[in-house]
């Protein structure tokens, strides 16, 4: 089975756009917190936000590639090779996010805390949505 | 979760943020705050972003206010037809926060004072 995306434009946009939203949080999330904790926290917690941040760009490197307009060698791999693929590099940020979760629990960086929980929710979503659609649009899906 | 993400963010910077939760309540304050500049998600509920931007353009009071679109939605044409429904600038999510604010500033700059 391999990714057949539809041809219908409408249905392109809304892909993209329920892939990209939560993205904006992996991405900006991690950011946001570096820049309000600032020097205060370990060097080792501000690298892991960053890597966050790395993942999350390259998550939204591959829902720009695997979901845009232009083709993609991506999208001749087979579906569960593209799920495969697409689905490390989210499973990398949410394992990250959590021991980053526990560190600003203990660190009592309320804050922080509750932003790296959104950045995980919103990695799952991710995670789930890209499944959702992969399945929906395999060849012999419906 | 993403509008609580960029408040902050702008706050962070000396943005007074007033946010609005869907395109009507965002019409609404424009009118009763004129604020300085918009930025306007263009998924909104109850009333889209295309709409809203429609009505801040078209009235005589808000006519001015700068406004910049949000959007997701990252295909072939959007800007187009964000741009068409009067926005003066495009900005995709996920945010890029300094290119956001270097057309932020641009805007603010260039923009004559309410009538």
């Amino acid at each position: 089975m391999r990714l057949h995306l539809p041809a219908d434009t409408e249905a392109r946009r809304t892909v993209r756009h329920d892939l990209r939203t939560p993205v904006n949080s992996i991405i900006g999330y991690p950011e946001l917190i570096e820049e309000e904790c600032g020097p205060s926290v370990p060097e080792s917690f501000r690298k892991g936000l960053r890597q966050v941040g790395k993942l999350g760009h390259r998550m939204l490197e591959l829902t720009n590639t695997v979901f845009g307009e232009a083709p993609s060698p991506l999208r001749e791999l087979p579906c569960a090779a593209l799920q495969a693929e697409c689905v490390a590099p989210a499973d990398e940020a949410l394992a990250l996010t959590q021991t980053l979760i526990q560190q600003a629990t203990e660190a009592r960086l309320t804050q922080a805390r509750l932003d790296l929980e959104r950045t995980a929710l919103a990695i799952q979503r991710w995670r789930q949505r890209l499944q959702e659609l992969v399945a929906e649009y395999s060849e012999h899906g419906s | 979760m993403n509008r609580d993400m960029l408040s902050r963010r702008l706050m962070r910077r000396g943005y007074e943020v007033s946010l609005a939760l869907d395109g009507a309540e965002g019409v609404a304050r424009c009118t009763e705050e004129t604020p300085d500049l918009v930025i306007m998600d263009l998924g909104l509920p109850v009333m889209d972003g295309w709409e809203a931007t429609r009505r801040i353009k078209a009235a005589p009071a808000t006519r001015h206010i700068p406004v910049i679109a949000l959007t997701a939605h990252a295909m072939t044409g959007e800007e187009e037809t964000a741009r068409a429904a009067g926005c003066d600038d495009f900005e995709t999510k996920p945010v890029e926060l300094p290119r956001l604010l270097a057309k932020m500033e641009v805007l603010l700059k260039s923009t004559p004072p309410a009538p």
